[in-house]
């Protein structure tokens, strides 16, 4: 079963941005992939992420976290990927990735997403796990990327799409 | 006059990227963010320092011998 990865945009940002928008994502694959490495211009904790203009928060999330060397688990709506903030070590940015299965098929949509805030301070390590439901059957054609506190990307932050097309 | 925040808009279909200020529906979605951001971290620190408090309680009463209460001995029994 050959299976390609395809770029559709990988996006690093110039100067400080309220949000990233991927809009008119194409149906033509069988799995979206995005990739975020993003730091925010002042405290935050998560990337937000919106599936086709909607809420953020219209998604069903289980995941386990490790917060401050405390593994929790929770459920709770939100469709998130951790994020650094300022607390962070100077220019380090987290990173994450979430995999949308058959983005663009007719069923509910279920992401699986993994990320970790990078820092150099050893007790505060946050990583998530994290399995997503987005409980409608619309194709997925934009994922619009915010900051959870209200605030701006800074400046080299990134957001990279993927293709996963099997044949 | 202020600058309005910016938005990094991606056209996957023509790989054209472009960078438009938030509308007054993304600014109002921003403040309201911002205001329940601020909750969340008050009611966290809270959370955090009760927990703190108890477990400081926790260690005296252990030294000292004296019984504890069971949210006390919820912070370290496992």
């Amino acid at each position: 079963m050959p299976v390609t990865f395809t770029k559709i945009q990988v996006t690093t940002l110039g100067s400080a941005q309220a949000s990233f928008d991927f809009q008119n994502i194409p149906a033509t694959y069988t799995d979206l992939v995005l990739k975020l490495s993003v730091r925010s211009t002042s405290a935050t904790n998560w990337a937000n992420i919106g599936i086709n203009g909607g809420s953020t928060t219209a998604v069903n999330l289980k995941h386990l976290l490790n917060f401050s060397g405390t593994i929790i688990s929770q459920a709770y709506d939100y469709f998130r990927s951790p994020a650094n903030g300022v607390a962070a070590s100077t220019d380090t940015f987290s990173n994450g990735e979430i995999y949308l299965t058959n983005y663009a098929g007719a069923n509910n949509k279920t992401m699986i997403g993994d990320g970790v805030q990078t820092s150099n301070n050893a007790g505060d390590i946050e990583i998530q796990l994290a399995g997503f439901r987005w409980p409608f059957t619309a194709a997925i054609n934009r994922l619009t990327i915010t900051c959870d506190s209200g605030s701006n990307w800074a400046a080299n932050s990134s957001a990279s799409l993927y293709g996963i097309k099997k044949d | 006059m202020t600058t309005r925040p910016t938005k990094l808009i991606v056209d996957c279909s023509t790989g054209i990227a472009q960078e438009l200020e938030l509308t007054d529906e993304e600014m109002a979605q921003r403040e309201l963010d911002a205001i329940e951001w601020a909750e969340r971290q008050a009611a966290q620190q809270a959370a955090d320092n009760a927990l703190a408090a108890l477990k400081t309680s926790a260690k005296a009463k252990l030294v000292a011998g004296e019984p504890l209460t069971e949210e006390e001995a919820a912070t370290i029994v496992l």
